[in-house]
């Protein structure tokens, strides 16, 4: 079909928080590949959202009040108790996480409205200390590097990390530190970019100096990056 | 349940109820614009949940369930408090940071007071989305509504703040262009 059904504010909105099933989801995208228009109303919603997100990331503290100790002790006894026993029973529970395999597919899929020719460029956005996430990022970063290098068209991809996920970028810290040094070497456009507010924040934190992995970008503000990327027309998607 | 496990779920009860802490002050931060008032209606939350820790059967429903008591607190605290109040009360300033660019916390300004603009019920639903990210189907199940009415109530929220930000969005991309390799 050449008319692609009309998709409203309600159904994109649904699409960016992954409330879309998966049939619909196709859909949507699909109906992005051929509508510029919709594709730069996706990029508004998202910036809205993240946006928020951002706002109250850091929501200011209420003055100070008496420590409430009641429920931290009482906490505190049970864990002394019980910490080894749970941990082997909940620790599990972390590595459930649903795959946004839409979103990455979307990346993969997306003509970006303003280059319309063979260059794409992608913004990978981690903001939580994730393993999954992280790896599921440089599985796709790889696959998309790969994928335009046997078909000798042009990407960018740059990963950009902010709040917890900095961790991925931290030559102290990061369990993906030889990982990335290989798609550096192997790839000239690929970028990893860390968040220099949240650098910032974790150094005053620690009372140390925190290193980046070599080869890392700062830029000074992530959002600003996200929207400076979004107008130059790179696709941006939010692990 | 054995006593032993009855005191591990005790634990990680307390251990999740500690750690959904500032997630729900974010939520309540974004419906009150008042630190002092949000820090209460966590704290509110925080103990009926104590108290009303054996209704939860499945930890895992925990910050949904967690965010559906701190909807009724903040709905308490409106039908009793609300006529007291005044916007300029609200407190939009972030703790004092010189470190934190003049800019950033200047569109955080104007992010939150967009947000505090928003008709009540927009701000709840969105709030919820996108700060506390709880599903659609979640936060119906939450404020008693039906699934279509959290998108509408969501897509309005987005749109109106889209047109009030459209103005910020500009203004980043100004400030950018004088960023420094």
């Amino acid at each position: 079909m050449n008319h692609p059904q009309h998709i409203d504010d309600t159904r994109l909105n649904a699409f960016i928080d992954g409330a879309l099933s998966d049939e619909d989801a196709e859909q949507v995208m699909a109906a992005l590949q051929s509508d510029a228009q919709l594709g730069k109303r996706l990029c508004q919603l998202s910036l809205v959202r993240e946006m928020v997100r951002q706002s109250y990331r850091e929501p200011p503290k209420p003055a100070s009040k008496p420590p409430r100790g009641r429920l931290r002790h009482r906490a505190a006894a049970a864990v002394l108790i019980v910490t080894g026993v749970c941990a082997g029973w909940f620790g599990n529970e972390a590595l459930t996480w649903r795959q946004p395999d839409t979103l990455i597919d979307l990346a993969r899929l997306i003509h970006v409205p303003n280059a319309g020719r063979d260059s794409v460029k992608v913004m990978l956005h981690v903001s939580t200390n994730d393993e999954g996430k992280m790896k599921t990022v440089l599985d796709e970063t790889e696959k998309l590097l790969g994928y335009y290098e046997r078909e000798l068209k042009q990407i960018n991809v740059e990963v950009l990390t902010n709040g917890a996920g900095l961790n991925m970028l931290r030559a102290d810290a990061s369990p993906f530190a030889a990982r990335i040094r290989d798609l550096q070497q192997r790839y000239e456009n690929v970028r990893f970019v860390a968040c220099k507010i949240a650098l910032d924040k974790l150094q005053k934190e620690l009372g140390r100096d925190v290193p980046l992995l070599p080869g890392s970008d700062l830029t000074p503000s992530s959002l600003d990056e996200i929207i400076r990327r979004q107008k130059d027309g790179w696709v941006y998607v939010q692990i | 349940m054995n006593p032993l496990a009855a005191l591990c779920r005790s634990h990680e009860f307390r251990r999740q109820l500690e750690e959904g802490r500032p997630r729900l002050y974010r939520i309540a931060y974004a419906w009150t614009h008042n630190a002092a008032l949000a820090d209460d209606l966590v704290q509110q939350t925080m103990e009926r949940a104590l108290r009303k820790s054996r209704h939860l059967q499945d930890l895992r429903a925990m910050p949904a369930w967690l965010a559906a008591i701190l909807t009724n607190c903040w709905r308490d605290h409106l039908r009793t408090q609300r006529p007291m109040e005044d916007i300029a009360d609200y407190d939009f300033e972030a703790d004092a940071d010189p470190a934190v660019e003049h800019e950033r916390l200047d569109r955080q300004t104007r992010v939150r007071r967009a947000v505090a603009n928003l008709p009540d019920a927009q701000r709840e639903v969105l709030s919820l989305v996108d700060l506390g990210e709880h599903s659609y189907a979640e936060v119906a199940r939450m404020l008693h509504i039906p699934i279509g009415t959290v998108m509408s109530r969501l897509s309005r929220a987005r749109a109106a703040l889209a047109v009030v930000l459209a103005g910020t969005v500009h203004e980043s991309n100004t400030v950018n262009l004088r960023r420094i390799k």
